[in-house]
């Protein structure tokens, strides 16, 4: 008999924890499904961030720029260094 | 027994205890009264239930042992009665122990079936109790993996709580870096943004720099057009400046010498104006000798009072000697008149003395008051020469300006500046001189400064001793003042006139020193007035030398202060255009040197370029030497190649000139041959007429007999004709081409004959040859279709090709379709070709090398 009610008791407490365990893993399931929708969420926008090409493209037209001012600086100065080298030597 | 009896049947109403009691019951009911009571009793003893019964079976059974003799009767009936008693009770109790046994088998039956129900049960419950253990284990297992279940969970929480956290931190992150991107985003917008307006700026200033750099040097050029053209005209305005400069340079070299004559002359003013000084001082000194002398007199003239005083005194006592005195004192009194007659002369004289040092004063400074006039007038003078000077040094300043506009120049800068430097050293002499002069002057100045303050001194001086003599004549008149006091109390002091005497005597003799003194004084006086005249005279000499000197040295003065000015201001102006010279100069340098400098950046760039280009050309170099090393090997290679072939086409000419020497031979001969076969082809084909009429008669006869033929091998066999046919129709196929061979070899052959042997010339050719090419071509020239095909690409070839067929055809045509012809159009195209290929391929290798090396 006190088997049986231990048995009972356990059964009981089994099913409690049974319930409680599948009460813990719905939840579980639940906040599991919310993750995995933040995760996928922060994978799309990692993505979506890398994938910008924004900077890159701004970078690049940066780095054009600077190219040009550096192509742009280089030959006019040197060009005009040659003008005007080549007035005074047109004038003496 | 009756006991064992009774306990044997004691057993069975246990078992049926309910129904046996009942039956029991009546038995005893029945059978108290019966013989058989102990029986009964026994019976009624085995009752268990009915304890009151088995008491009263007792009871009775005591009873019937008491109540034996009686009731024996009673007894028998009674036991007949339970005889019979119990024999129903046997009956019944048969019938129920009958009863029983069923019962008890079908108990029996049932407790089998029981305990096989039981053994089920038990089966079951062992199956139940293994059922039982599994799902306890199962559960057990359930339980570990509830628990496990749990710890997952749990750690699927501490998971989910640590997820969320680092979620919320990559949020966070993200958030971050979203912010980060877009502020270099941002910055990156505005370094392009700043980048393109840097080049627009650039642009711009580039612009401008270039505007200003043209503007610039425009100006630069115009400037340099105005300074040569300033540079020509100064130029020639240069000699005459220079001849205006030797000019003034003669005139500085007389200023010069005037200098120094000036100096001199200050130097012996100076050594005058030390001697003058060394006399004044001897002045001071005799001086204070003087004074000294006169402190003396003064001394002595008290303790004369004193001496009167006690004289006094002594007159007092001796009023009555004063009579006999008086005569001598009036003797004394009349040299005392005397006397003061000579002092008072003496007075005079120094009075006339000092008026005339007044005199000589005033006179001096008079005379100081003209030298100052004078030096005024020559200040003055020298104002007027300085202002000429300066006019002078104005018209220098005005070719000077000249001169510094000549100096602008770059070519003579640097003479001008070291004539400035010359001329601003001699300004610096002559500014030291100038200085000395001043110096001179102002010492000179000083020197006359000092002896107006001698001469003033001498003035105080002899005004101290004028008021000195005055005070002396003060005191001489209170001298007599109280000799008058004295005459008063000469009555009363006669007594003193011995003493009086005796201080008359000692005063006489003190006058007489006194007058000595003063004699010697005067003469002193005198002599050194007459040295002051002299030296007074000297002084106005020296005075008006110094006037002359100070006269000439104020005209120096002034020109040196004009030259001082004009080269001051000449200084000035050099030193100005001097300063703008130099920053023009530091800037020009600046400028060159920011040239420089960017001459150097474009000379290292153009080095940097230049190495690279050198580095090049070394590269070029190596590959023009690789490609003409390669040049050379490829013509090395092409005239060996060339050579070979050339050997080879010499050989093969060689070979081919004796075959065609050969075959020219052959080709007589076979033209021999030819004609003699012509002849007979002639015969032969009329021949051939009559031999191709019999053939065509054979040839039906033969066709009739192929047609028996068939029949009867069809008739016979059907494996047999198609053989039959073929060796038929072999039969007939051979035919024609024997005809046409028999025909045609008679003009065919030599030239299949000659076409074989070319071939197999051409085989041989081909086997010893070794060149690689042209042994193809070899064995294509065998036709002219090949040749034509081969030298397409070659329009000299074309043209022999052109030219070679028509000679071909012509003569093929008029002799015949053999192999003489062909041999020769043959040799004549392959030595075109040979040639062609030859020059055409050195020529291709020619052009290949150059334009690989182009």
């Amino acid at each position: 008999m006190a088997e049986s009610e231990s048995q009972e008791g356990n059964d009981y407490n089994r099913g409690r924890m049974v319930e409680n365990i599948k009460t813990d893993m719905e939840e579980l399931l639940e906040e599991m499904e919310k993750l995995t929708v933040r995760a996928a969420w922060m994978a799309y926008s990692y993505t979506a961030i890398q994938s910008n090409a924004d900077l890159s493209n701004a970078m690049q037209h940066s780095e054009d720029a600077f190219l040009m001012c550096k192509e742009q600086m280089e030959k006019k100065w040197q060009e005009v260094l040659l003008e005007s080298r080549r007035e005074r030597e047109k004038k003496e | 027994m009756e006991k064992e009896n009774r306990f044997k049947l004691f057993m069975p109403p246990r078992l049926s205890a309910g129904q046996v009691s009942a039956g029991r019951s009546q038995g005893f009911n029945r059978c108290s009264d019966d013989d058989f009571k102990l029986p009964f009793d026994v019976w009624s003893r085995g009752e268990i239930t009915d304890s009151d019964t088995i008491s009263q079976q007792v009871k009775l059974c005591s009873e019937v042992d008491e109540e034996n003799p009686e009731t024996m009767n009673e007894l028998f009936s009674k036991l007949y009665k339970e005889a019979e008693k119990i024999k129903q009770w046997k009956l019944t109790v048969e019938t129920e122990l009958n009863q029983k046994e069923r019962k008890l088998q079908e108990n029996r039956k049932i407790i089998e079936a029981q305990n096989k129900a039981i053994q089920e049960l038990q089966f079951e419950n062992g199956k139940l109790h293994l059922k039982l253990e599994d799902e306890i284990c199962e559960n057990k297992d359930l339980l570990k993996e509830a628990a496990a279940s749990r710890h997952l969970c749990n750690l699927l929480k501490e998971t989910y709580t640590r997820f969320t956290e680092k979620t919320s931190k990559y949020e966070q992150e993200k958030e971050a870096t979203i912010q980060l991107y877009e502020e270099l985003h941002s910055n990156v917008e505005r370094m392009t943004v700043a980048f393109e307006e840097l080049c627009v700026q650039a642009e711009n200033d580039r612009l401008e720099m270039s505007f200003k750099l043209k503007e610039e040097a425009e100006k630069v050029d115009k400037f340099e057009k105005e300074c040569r053209l300033e540079v020509s005209q100064k130029e020639k305005q240069i000699p005459a400046l220079t001849i205006q400069r030797d000019e003034k340079d003669d005139v500085i070299k007389d200023i010069k010498a005037q200098l120094q004559t000036s100096q001199n002359k200050i130097a012996d003013l100076m050594e005058a104006k030390l001697h003058n000084e060394e006399m004044l001082k001897e002045s001071q000194v005799s001086k204070e000798h003087l004074r000294v002398e006169l402190e003396e007199a003064k001394i002595s003239l008290q303790k004369a009072e004193v001496a009167q005083k006690n004289l006094e005194t002594e007159f007092q006592t001796t009023v009555k000697t004063l009579i006999q005195v008086t005569g001598e004192k009036e003797e004394q009194e009349e040299e005392c008149k005397k006397m003061k007659a000579l002092l008072a002369a003496l007075t005079e004289e120094f009075e006339t003395s000092v008026a005339n040092l007044k005199s000589l004063l005033q006179e001096e400074q008079n005379r100081l008051k003209k030298s100052e006039d004078d030096s005024k007038l020559l200040t003055l003078e020298l104002q007027n020469k300085s202002a000429e000077l300066e006019e002078m040094t104005k018209v220098k300043c005005d070719k000077e300006v000249q001169l510094e506009e000549l100096s602008e120049t770059l070519k003579e800068f640097h003479g001008l500046k070291a004539q400035l430097t010359s001329t601003a050293e001699k300004e610096q002499d002559y500014l030291k001189q100038l200085v000395t002069l001043k110096t001179d002057l102002e010492q000179e100045a000083l020197k006359n400064e000092q002896l107006t303050v001698y001469l003033s001194k001498l003035s105080l001086e002899k005004e101290q001793t004028a008021q000195e003599k005055n005070a002396v004549a003060a005191e001489l008149k209170k001298l007599q003042e109280q000799q008058e006091d004295s005459k008063k109390k000469e009555d009363n002091t006669k007594q003193l006139v011995e003493n009086l005497e005796e201080a008359n005597s000692q005063l006489r003799n003190e006058l007489e020193s006194l007058k000595e003194k003063m004699a010697k004084t005067g003469e002193e006086m005198k002599s050194t007035l007459d040295e002051r005249e002299e030296n007074m005279n000297n002084l106005k000499k020296q005075v008006e030398n110094k006037t002359k000197c100070m006269e000439e040295l104020q005209q120096e003065n002034k020109v040196l202060k004009k030259k001082i000015t004009t080269e001051s201001k000449k200084s000035n102006t050099y030193e100005g255009k001097v300063n703008k010279l130099q920053l023009e100069m530091e800037n020009i340098n600046k400028q060159h040197k920011e040239e420089v400098d960017i001459y150097k950046k474009d000379i290292e760039t153009r080095k940097v370029n230049e190495n690279k280009l050198r580095e090049e050309v070394e590269k070029m170099r190596l590959l023009c030497d690789e490609t003409a090393m390669i040049q050379r090997e490829t013509d090395a290679r092409c005239q060996h190649k060339i050579t070979e072939m050339v050997a080879l086409m010499e050989k093969h000419k060689n070979e081919y000139d004796k075959l065609v020497e050969e075959k020219d031979a052959e080709l007589k001969v076979y033209k021999m041959k030819q004609q003699k076969q012509i002849s007979s082809e002639r015969a032969l084909e009329n021949e051939l007429s009559c031999l191709k009429k019999e053939l065509s008669s054979l040839k039906e006869q033969l066709k009739a007999e192929m047609e028996e033929k068939e029949n009867f091998v069809k008739e016979h066999s059907g494996s047999m004709i198609p053989e039959s046919e073929k060796k038929h129709k072999t039969y007939v196929i051979k035919t024609p081409p024997r005809d046409k061979m028999q025909s045609g070899r008679s003009t065919n052959l030599p030239a299949e004959q000659s076409s074989r042997k070319k071939q197999k010339v051409l085989v041989q050719l081909d086997t010893q040859s070794d060149s690689s090419e042209h042994t193809d071509l070899l064995s294509i020239v065998s036709e002219e279709e090949m040749f034509k095909n081969l030298y397409k690409d070659y329009p000299q070839a074309s043209q022999l090709h052109s030219t070679a067929p028509k000679k071909s055809p012509a003569p093929c045509s008029v002799k015949s379709p053999g192999s003489a012809l062909k041999l020769k159009t043959m040799r004549r195209m392959r030595e075109a070709g040979w040639t062609a290929l030859s020059k055409m391929d050195r020529k291709r290798k020619i052009k290949d090398a150059v334009k690989l090396f182009a």
